[in-house]
């Protein structure tokens, strides 16, 4: 059993990452500190009840969602958005791959992170309906394995997979289309320009 | 010319490491199967700028929603903490 001296050693380091995902849950940084907060308070009057050696990370996690869940999700108010249209793989890299690297001496990472810039990776990620939203938090912004998000979310391993796969793959066309508005995207050369005729 | 990005992607290998794009990249593939696919990338360039590519924007995603925690918000956690601490 842990003891709630430690508490604040042990649960502090983690307080980022539980931010960073809060704002994207709750979508705005006064109901994100709230959030946490409050999470942090529930896991410490709670703490006698947890198991040291597992998981602390996860189990804080799992505290935060379940209060979203709770109490934030009611206040958003958005329409039932529980769907999502279905989206070809790799949606993005068929449209925008190889450009991304077009400049000499810099890297994919670089020329995406120009591409897309502040603000629209957090907004597309935003926009995607709860269900998408939550895995793709817990996956790609926080780093945790299926049966961590599983564990998390209270829902099957294979339910964590299929969202996943769904939610990137509409965080990808949401990119694209911020992209194109943006007008980020060089336009496509004229047919039969330059073009190399397929012979390669 | 083909849309696909991967020229080859009706080959066997090719569909089977497309297949495991996402698994390869969460690090929830079998040893043997991260080899295989590890060992097709090496040699399929289409494959292997596919797989970069998908990672690279993982990083992008990861690194651009990566927020500060303001100092006044770690401060009043840590009050709160305290005072629930003197309460118990």
């Amino acid at each position: 059993m842990a003891d709630q001296a430690t508490f604040a050693d042990d649960a502090m380091p983690l307080m980022s990452g539980l931010y960073s995902a809060a704002i994207r849950m709750t979508r705005n940084s006064t109901d994100a500190e709230d959030l946490v907060q409050e999470t942090y308070l529930k896991a410490f009057r709670a703490y006698e009840r947890f198991e040291v050696g597992t998981n602390l990370k996860a189990w804080m996690y799992r505290i935060l969602t379940n209060t979203y869940i709770n109490a934030y999700r009611k206040k958003q108010r958005r329409p039932d958005e529980s769907d999502i249209d279905e989206v070809e793989d790799l949606y993005l890299y068929r449209r925008i791959g190889g450009a991304e690297g077009a400049v000499l001496g810099r890297s994919a990472e670089d020329e995406l992170m120009e591409l897309f810039g502040e603000s629209e990776i957090k907004v597309a990620l935003e926009d995607l309906p709860d269900h998408y939203r939550m895995p793709v938090i817990l996956a790609d912004v926080e780093g945790f394995a299926y049966k961590e998000i599983a564990e998390i979310l209270d829902v099957p391993i294979g339910t964590v997979m299929s969202r996943l796969h769904r939610g990137r793959k509409q965080l990808q066309k949401r990119l694209h289309s911020f992209a194109e508005e943006n007008r980020l995207l060089p336009d496509p050369e004229p047919a039969g320009v330059g073009v190399d005729s397929g012979a390669s | 010319m083909t849309d696909d990005p991967c020229a080859d992607v009706s080959s066997g290998e090719c569909r089977e490491a497309l297949e495991g794009l996402y698994l390869y990249l969460d690090g929830h593939l079998t040893l043997e199967r991260r080899t295989i696919i590890k060992t097709h990338l090496d040699l399929c360039g289409h494959c292997g700028s596919t797989f970069e590519f998908e990672f690279e924007l993982r990083q992008v995603v990861s690194r651009r929603c990566s927020e500060q925690v303001p100092g006044q918000l770690k401060a009043r956690i840590f009050q709160a903490i305290v005072e629930a601490q003197r309460d118990c």
